[in-house]
């Protein structure tokens, strides 16, 4: 088996010979064809999904879709960014490599020292007097309207109110019975 | 326009002669071990054209001269257009998983899914390819190349060496030599997929 190496064939790259260069000349058509074509049938895909034939002409005479005119917000097209924590590979002396997530914020490592006293404190009593801690919720930031505490839950009471119309209405019934 | 390029493609055939039928034109200082037959899938440009018709026969060559001449005459990889394959093959072996010296065997491929970062180095690539299969320095002495593949895709610029069988042995020398032909680093993979098991999902079965 006659066998050649790269540099063996690159050497020869400058003795060519073309052996019927009319089929090679109707590839070459063949392959613009193929050009031409996906260039045309880009330039459809293009006009129909982004302009609705509605056009005006500019101050350089120039003929312009109205497309650019209602454009879409940035938030509702661009790509948002993936805020999802990568797992973070740790290689040991053996060249085993494992992956470990990320801990999320609130679980993480960082505010622990702080947390420990926070609840040594509550444990000893030292916040909030006899060893709880009273907190009050915010009713704003809830979702409903509600009163948390049920001594302000006040039952619907009678409301006596000046109504005109009715008051009007009496005295025209006053004026009919004299 | 479709209907022209099926008339331009038919025109392109394999029966056509190979300056090897005419010896006073032509007589090769190089010859090759083997006869070479480039094909091309063109893109479908019309939704009558079956596989069948895409598939084409471009032309037969056996040495080294004609291999020049004929890479030098036709598109390189980056600017063929998309959807597009090139496939060179051993002459009488259609790229096609049906053909029978085909049936039983399979593919080394690698994907360049950066098209961005390949555009600039696939020409080269692609070329080093061919010199491997035509000089037959992709194997030693195990023939068991059938041919080369080039797609070209809107995602991948992707490379197949195809395979006679799968027999595990064999195969190794030619997915570590595609390795180097393709100038890939040890962390990127070439992986081998038997035809038979190309339709499944994620059927790898040698990955170097």
């Amino acid at each position: 088996m006659v066998k050649y190496t790269e540099d063996r064939l690159l050497e020869l790259k400058e003795e060519t010979y073309i052996p019927q260069p009319q089929i090679l000349e109707a590839f070459n058509q063949m392959i613009e064809s193929v050009k031409e074509h996906a260039a045309a049938e880009a330039e459809k895909h293009k006009a129909i999904k982004w302009n609705n034939g509605d056009t005006y002409i500019d101050e350089h005479g120039n003929e312009r879709p109205y497309h650019h005119m209602n454009r879409r917000r940035a938030s509702r097209t661009a790509n948002k960014p993936s805020l999802r924590k990568k797992s973070v590979e740790n290689v040991d002396e053996d060249g085993w490599a494992t992956l470990s997530k990320p801990k999320r914020s609130f679980g993480a490592d960082e505010g622990l020292e702080e947390r420990a006293k926070f609840r040594e404190s509550v444990r000893e009593g030292t916040v909030g007097g006899s060893g709880t801690v009273k907190a009050k919720p915010n009713n704003k930031n809830l979702g409903s309207s509600k009163a948390v505490d049920p001594r302000d839950a006040i039952a619907d009471k009678h409301t006596t109110t000046f109504n005109a119309f009715e008051a009007l209405g009496d005295g025209d019934d006053d004026d009919d019975d004299e | 326009m479709s209907e022209e390029l099926t008339a331009q493609t038919e025109e392109l055939s394999l029966e056509s002669k190979t300056v090897f039928d005419n010896k006073e034109e032509f007589t090769a200082k190089h010859p090759l071990s083997n006869r070479w037959t480039l094909w091309y899938t063109k893109p479908q440009v019309n939704k009558n054209e079956n596989w069948h018709d895409l598939l084409k026969p471009v032309i037969t060559f056996s040495s080294v001269e004609e291999f020049w001449g004929i890479y030098n005459s036709i598109p390189v990889a980056n600017q063929l257009p998309l959807k597009s394959d090139y496939h060179l093959f051993k002459e009488g072996i259609r790229p096609e998983w049906e053909d029978e010296q085909n049936a039983q065997g399979g593919k080394w491929q690698y994907s360049f899914n950066n098209k961005r970062d390949a555009a600039g180095v696939i020409n080269e690539l692609w070329l080093r390819g061919l010199l491997s299969v035509i000089g037959e320095t992709i194997e030693d002495d195990e023939n068991e190349v059938n041919g080369i593949v080039l797609n070209i895709r809107k995602q991948a610029f992707r490379v197949g060496i195809w395979t006679k069988d799968c027999d595990v042995n064999k195969l190794k020398t030619v997915g570590e030599r595609l390795k180097k032909v393709l100038q890939l680093r040890e962390e990127q993979k070439v992986e081998f997929i038997s035809h038979d098991a190309s339709n499944k999902k994620g059927s790898a079965s040698i990955v170097l």
